[in-house]
């Protein structure tokens, strides 16, 4: 039992409680809260995976500017209390249902794949750097990285229209 | 020896079943966008863990 697999299964068990925390508080501001220690434990988790750049991204993009962005909404709207009770009366079994169908679907492909997964696999020293990021993102990926900047550029530009007051 | 990547699939298979569930469950709008959050990082936690195994 090496110190990673200790590391992995501790981090496992915050991240699965975590999550499970935010399915189930009843105030949005613990919720939000939850999900920012996730977030991470799955920074740390792409720490144990050699990708210490897209480590730092979850930290600063996911953790910081997006789980702020949520509490801020949260607590501008005073949305933070969701105890009113669902009129659907089929919705939770249903959910778990299908929750424990899709876990299942999931079980048999990773099981029925496993002599396919990769193995491990000695890696080059610059993997992961942020120099090896950006040469391969404006060289081999250029077309991907361009049209997403458009994706983005149409999501600013829809937020702009949807948030305009329509003269009646 | 380094962690397994059964382990890692698994670990991102019971996060995102964990947000499907949220997203299933509750009836709060915000809620439902983090538990789609949250499925978002499983499958990135699953693209890191292929992209450092391939």
């Amino acid at each position: 039992m090496n110190i990673q697999l200790v590391l992995f299964f501790v981090l496992a068990l915050v991240a699965i409680a975590t999550a499970l925390g935010m399915l189930v508080s009843r105030n949005a501001v613990y919720a939000a809260l939850f999900l920012v220690l996730n977030f991470a434990t799955v920074a740390v988790f792409y720490l144990l995976l050699d990708a210490p750049f897209i480590s730092v991204a979850q930290v600063t993009v996911y953790a910081g500017a997006i789980m702020v962005l949520f509490l801020f909404v949260i607590m501008l709207l005073g949305g933070e209390k969701l105890n009113y009770p669902s009129k659907l009366h089929w919705q939770r079994p249903a959910a778990i249902v299908l929750g424990v169908i899709l876990f299942a679907e999931a079980v048999v492909i990773v099981l029925g794949q496993r002599g396919l997964l990769p193995m491990d696999y000695p890696l080059p020293d610059s993997f992961g750097s942020p120099v090896d990021i950006g040469g391969n993102l404006f060289t081999t990926y250029l077309l991907p990285f361009e049209v997403t900047s458009v994706l983005l550029l149409v999501a600013i530009v829809g937020a702009i229209v949807l948030t305009k007051n329509e003269k009646k | 020896m380094p962690v397994a990547i059964e382990y890692y699939l698994g670990l991102a298979v019971i996060l995102f079943i964990i947000g499907a569930m949220g997203v299933l469950l509750r009836r709060n709008a915000l809620i439902i966008f983090m538990s789609v959050e949250l499925m978002l990082n499983s499958a990135n936690l699953a693209f890191v863990a292929f992209a450092r195994y391939w």
